[in-house]
């Protein structure tokens, strides 16, 4: 049996292109205050082949230790979720938007490093994507609405986060 | 901004930030003839419109954040080229300038103003920057930009890119380009045989899309760069081409070197 790990990654550092994203919503894309803020993170799921979920969290902070692709503590912040618990709750004051490629050429890669350079035999998959942490604007009623409305991307004025004919989005609210 | 040239159309060489190859573009332009200016992506918006045409150089527009193209293609300039796509003056996108025009729905534009392709990830990970063969596979003059190009023509021409990969979720839309003759290169071998490989498709593109014109044959976005290719001196040794035999010839002769390279007549055509 397996086990699935969320590995969490955030900057320690500004992140300008979650700065970049919040200004385009609010300036060029006429949002304004409605936007009240925009984070990011990488997003990587892990499936360990243990039935011990803390040994499949323990496998993966071994892992992200020794790889900076991953976990780069100069710049990073890390944090490891089972994915029992996964999505964590959302506060009413945020809402989650995880943009992953159709096509995970990302994970492939890492995978094939975890395994080969790393010898991380017991890794049985593993998936990438982006995750935005989107807090909407005091006095906006459906987070959920407003977080599709921006991360689906239809026309030139409509969507930012992802581009539909490659990505696809999960919005937890 | 820049000013030079001598032809009849003036033509901006928009530079949006992170862009880096417009002065070589503009360069390329100059040489085929064509009056070309660098513009800044914020200039005036009156000073834009006044342009003949417009060419959206390669680079990594605003570091391609969030994914490429994506932050530049909200920008006012897109706007403003949109408006003169749909009065008919021409416009080229090269590399992060193809994929700003995709995800601002100027091309293919079947759907007027919808994004209906993305730029995905290559196939193969990773940055491929190398040359590769592309065959003029529309009908010549289908494309204003193309016009000066033969029927079935291959061009050897470098890529540079780690989003090349032309994509989308519509089961129509790829079979419809081809029926409207859309698609004015495909990725090819040294022989223009157009197959499935990733030695000749770099990054897995659908039906080996390297170039998409809209559907009024004025918008023109390309992965490879033909700027790179603008003079003989440019072409490398080694490549199955004609036009690497006359490179070969014009080795160490300067006058020679300066001739025409194979990505020249996409700039002409700008005249």
């Amino acid at each position: 049996m397996d086990s699935a790990v969320v590995l969490r990654v955030r900057l320690r550092v500004p992140d300008t292109v979650a700065l970049s994203a919040e200004d385009v919503l609010r300036r060029k894309m006429g949002y304004g205050p409605r936007v009240g803020g925009l984070r990011r993170e990488d997003w990587w799921r892990f499936e360990v082949e243990t039935d011990d979920p803390a040994r499949a969290a323990g496998r993966v902070e071994t892992w992200a230790a020794r790889c900076t692709a991953l976990v780069n503590p100069n710049k990073h912040r890390a944090r490891i979720e089972a994915v029992k618990d996964w999505p964590p709750g959302t506060t009413e004051a945020e809402v989650m938007i995880l943009v992953r490629d159709r096509e995970d050429v990302r994970a492939r890669s890492m995978l094939g490093f975890l395994t080969d350079t790393l010898g991380a035999s017991d890794l049985r998959s593993l998936a990438s994507g982006t995750l935005w942490i989107l807090r909407p604007g005091a006095g906006e009623r459906d987070g959920r609405a407003l977080a599709e409305e921006i991360a689906i991307t239809r026309s030139r004025t409509s969507g930012l986060l992802a581009n539909p004919h490659a990505q696809v989005v999960e919005v937890w609210a | 901004m820049e000013r030079g040239g001598s032809g009849a159309v003036r033509v901006a060489v928009v530079e949006l930030p992170g862009s880096n190859c417009e002065a070589e573009t503009r360069m390329a332009l100059l040489a085929a003839g064509v009056r070309a200016d660098i513009v800044r992506w914020n200039e005036e918006p009156r000073t834009l419109a006044g342009y003949g045409g417009y060419v959206l150089p390669a680079g990594f527009s605003y570091q391609d954040r969030v994914r490429a193209g994506a932050l530049a293609a909200k920008e006012t300039v897109l706007e403003i080229i949109s408006e003169a796509a749909a009065a008919g003056k021409p416009v080229m996108g090269i590399c992060n300038g193809c994929q700003v025009l995709v995800e601002a729905g100027l091309v293919p534009a079947t759907r007027p103003g919808e994004v209906e392709m993305a730029l995905a990830p290559n196939a193969r990970p990773g940055f491929h920057c190398r040359w590769v063969f592309v065959k003029h596979t529309a009908r010549p003059g289908r494309c204003r930009l193309t016009r000066a190009l033969g029927d079935g023509e291959v061009l050897p021409i470098p890529i540079a890119h780690a989003e090349g990969r032309f994509r989308t979720t519509s089961s129509s839309l790829v079979a419809e380009l081809g029926r409207r003759d859309q698609i004015v290169f495909r990725y090819c071998d040294a022989r223009g045989r157009v197959r499935e490989d990733p030695d000749v498709n770099p990054n897995g593109s659908v039906d080996n899309i390297a170039g998409l014109c809209n559907a009024d044959g004025n918008v023109l976005a390309l992965m490879p760069h033909p700027e790179r290719a603008a003079w003989l001196r440019q072409v490398p040794d080694g490549l199955s081409s004609p036009w690497a035999d006359r490179r070969a010839v014009a080795r160490g002769d300067l006058g020679r070197a300066e001739a025409e390279g194979p990505g020249r007549r996409l700039f002409s055509a700008f005249s």
